[in-house]
């Protein structure tokens, strides 16, 4: 019961990390039909600000600026290149390879290649029955993803914002000619995925030591979810973020992390081979 | 479906004729070093052409190769060695998944043992196969899903990652130390100099070249490369798209192991570095520098990168940089110049090169250039030689009625050769007739 517990909390939190990037692929995928390898990259410098920040900004400080600060990257990065990858979704795959390298590259030029970590903001935590416990930080981590799940459902249901956005989604040629400045929506769209991955490493960077490629792996489980769920489903993205955080604590903590990649993704082939319907590319 | 045109047929032939020329002259033209490290990227040539079958031809592209060509590395240096790795000498090693780890030892024993005319043969038989098979299970599986072109990259970069960690884990094969120690294939022909070590990668990679001139010329090739154009159309004229795409996605793989395990021999180690999420890119970026679906495209481009990085890199001390230009390489590319460098002359980066051209004379000018154009490319399509006798032409399924007619007109341009008849029939009804019967 006790490591049980203890598969469940780590499940958790290591789950809601894959759902706030993956809702930022499928935000950006959905909208753009652009997927973004580059999202990985961005999540590090999110740890990268909160690695550099949280002395003079305090923590939740330096996640806000996180967000906000990756978000304006994404508004920089959609000006000088993502704008011309729309809707080419394997272009669009090379680009932000190459992007993402750059990312990489500059951020060991500037900040060198050596390993930083950020105290835990809350050390403590509880306990949640069986002996097991769950730090402060984790529980603010998956309220943080959830949260941020159901904001996003609830700006794209109820806002005008989000009217624009599925409009543009249906019929850009349409939803230009009524009135809706499309380049403004993709924009906005991709500086909210950007920031949403921003968070997701901002959030995570306080949990794991922070270094150039410390984004590969979240990107890689992040597109597990996708492709399980497929991209542009935030519902899916929810079920299978928390499915995929789960099964990988379950081997994670009692054997090894390697061992637990390896289940993961050959269970992951195991169930794209076992549905009778193949995935079908949903829009948000 | 057309097959390759005639022009691209000789194109290719020559490319080939020159490249071989190259070739033969390297040994006598280059210094030792020079021609050892030509031999260390013949391989690397070979891995990019197999991430040219699928991306090339099929439009697929795939970020696995490189886990894909370690696995090929890591068996073709197990067997060549005769055992698994063993840090302390006498004690009995054993793979950190337990089980038959000294049965293991004794069928590489037995593996490594074999050599016809002082060729250690499985080692250059056995990866492809096992590493195929892996691809082809892994193709059944993926390929099942809609849109592979946007699903496979993605999961071909988890299998990197997952094989990455693995390689570094399991003890059998170094850890994350790798195999060090790989005797080379020629070490017992002819002296086993720097030399013959390149003729040998230089015959793969010539050898692996003419098959793949060949495939692209044959009725196969024409399907493959049909199927990355127009992949529902396929599946609409009853191709069974999906099982020939996991047949391609095992061919690709399969020649991806023999080229890890002609670099692990070459280089003497392999490491769990090439199964790295860096070096699993490499490939797609050698590409497309030289240019996707052009046949010689990965070859030219792999030797460009990995010389340009040796000049650069090694011997400028830009090290740390090199892969700040690679990436934006990639993105220049992908944005400004899709052919790469032998890409077709509208898209590729020597195109946009200004280039001389007689001004037009006053008669023509204004409504010859378009008719001459189309001219050609009708012409084009004419040196076609079907091969069947009847030729159905199928309306695009995904298209509305106008789209008829050019499908019609082109089969009729097709057949319309002295002594070939056309018709074109919808519902057996004969709609128009062309040719002389």
């Amino acid at each position: 019961m006790h490591t049980v517990m203890n598969v469940l909390a780590q499940g958790l939190s290591l789950g809601a990390v894959y759902l706030l990037s993956a809702l930022g692929l499928t935000v950006i995928y959905g909208v753009m039909g652009v997927v973004n390898l580059a999202h990985g990259e961005l999540l590090m410098i999110g740890s990268y600000v909160v690695a550099l920040t949280a002395g003079t900004l305090s923590v939740p400080g330096s996640i806000v600026l996180a967000f906000v600060g990756v978000g304006a990257l994404g508004v920089l990065l959609d000006a000088v290149l993502i704008r011309f990858l729309y809707h080419r979704p394997v272009e669009s795959m090379l680009a932000t390879w190459g992007l993402g390298m750059v990312i990489r590259q500059v951020v060991i030029l500037l900040f060198g290649t050596e390993l930083r970590y950020v105290a835990l903001p809350i050390a403590s935590s509880f306990a949640i029955g069986f002996g097991a416990s769950l730090q402060w930080w984790r529980l603010v981590l998956i309220v943080c993803g959830i949260t941020a799940a159901v904001g996003l459902g609830a700006v794209i249901a109820r806002t005008t914002f989000g009217m624009q956005m599925r409009a543009v989604i249906a019929n850009p040629g349409i939803a230009e000619s009524l009135g809706v400045r499309s380049a403004h929506i993709n924009r906005w769209a991709f500086a909210l995925g950007c920031g949403l991955a921003g968070l997701a490493g901002a959030l995570v960077a306080p949990l794991r030591t922070v270094f150039p490629n410390m984004g590969v792996p979240y990107l890689v489980g992040a597109f597990l979810v996708v492709v399980l769920a497929g991209l542009g489903s935030v519902r899916a993205a929810i079920f299978w973020s928390i499915a995929v955080g789960i099964a990988f604590a379950a081997v994670a903590v009692p054997v090894s992390d390697t061992l637990a990649s390896i289940v993961v993704w050959c269970g992951a082939l195991v169930i794209i081979a076992a549905r009778r319907r193949p995935v079908v590319v949903a829009r948000v | 479906m057309t097959r390759l045109p005639g022009s691209a047929r000789t194109r290719d032939w020559t490319a080939l004729g020159v490249l071989v020329v190259l070739a033969i002259l390297a040994p006598l033209l280059l210094s030792q070093s020079s021609l050892r490290l030509t031999a260390l990227f013949l391989p690397l040539a070979l891995l990019a052409m197999s991430v040219d079958i699928l991306w090339g031809e099929n439009r697929i592209i795939s970020f696995g190769h490189g886990a894909f060509f370690a696995a090929g590395g890591y068996i073709g240096g197990l067997i060549l060695i005769g055992h698994t790795y063993n840090p302390i000498s006498g004690a009995a090693s054993f793979l950190e998944q337990g089980g038959s780890s000294s049965g293991l030892d004794r069928l590489l024993g037995h593996l490594h043992d074999i050599s016809i005319a002082g060729l250690p043969v499985p080692a250059l038989l056995v990866p492809p196969l096992v590493v195929g098979a892996i691809g082809l299970i892994i193709g059944m599986i993926v390929f099942r899903v809609t849109d592979p072109e946007i699903y496979l990259p993605l999961i071909t970069l988890g299998i990197t990652v997952v094989a990455g960690l693995w390689f570094n884990d399991v003890d059998g094969i170094g850890g994350s130390n790798g195999l060090g120690g790989i005797p080379s294939f020629t070490k017992d022909i002819a002296g086993g100099g720097t030399t013959v070590q390149y003729v040998f990668n230089a015959a793969f990679v010539v050898a692996a070249l003419i098959g793949y001139a060949v495939f692209r010329q044959s009725q196969r090739g024409a399907t493959w490369r049909a199927l990355g154009d127009d992949a529902v159309r396929l599946e609409a004229l009853g191709y069974p798209v999906r099982r020939i795409r996991a047949y391609g996605f095992a061919v690709s793989v399969a020649i991806a192991g023999l080229a890890g395990s002609l670099y692990a021999a070459t280089a003497g180690v392999i490491g769990p570095g090439l199964a790295d999420i860096t070096f699993s890119a490499q490939p797609l970026i050698w590409v497309a520098v030289g240019g996707t679906g052009t046949l010689l495209g990965p070859v030219v481009g792999t030797l460009v990168v990995q010389w340009l990085q040796q000049l650069l890199s090694v011997d400028l001390g830009l090290q740390s940089s090199w892969q700040l230009f690679l990436g934006l390489a990639l993105i220049f590319i992908v944005l400004l110049a899709p052919g790469g460098l032998l890409g077709s002359r509208r898209e590729g980066i020597l195109a946009r090169l200004p280039r001389r051209r007689p001004p037009p004379s006053d008669g023509d000018r204004g409504r010859r250039a378009p008719t001459t154009r189309r001219t050609r490319r009708l012409r084009r399509r004419a040196d076609v030689t079907p091969s069947a006798r009847v030729v159905h032409a199928m309306p695009d399924p995904s298209a509305h009625v106008n789209a008829w007619s050019p499908h019609a007109l082109s089969s009729l341009v097709l057949m319309g050769r002295p002594g070939a008849a056309a018709a074109v029939d919808i519902d057996g009804r004969r709609v128009c007739s062309g040719g002389r019967s």
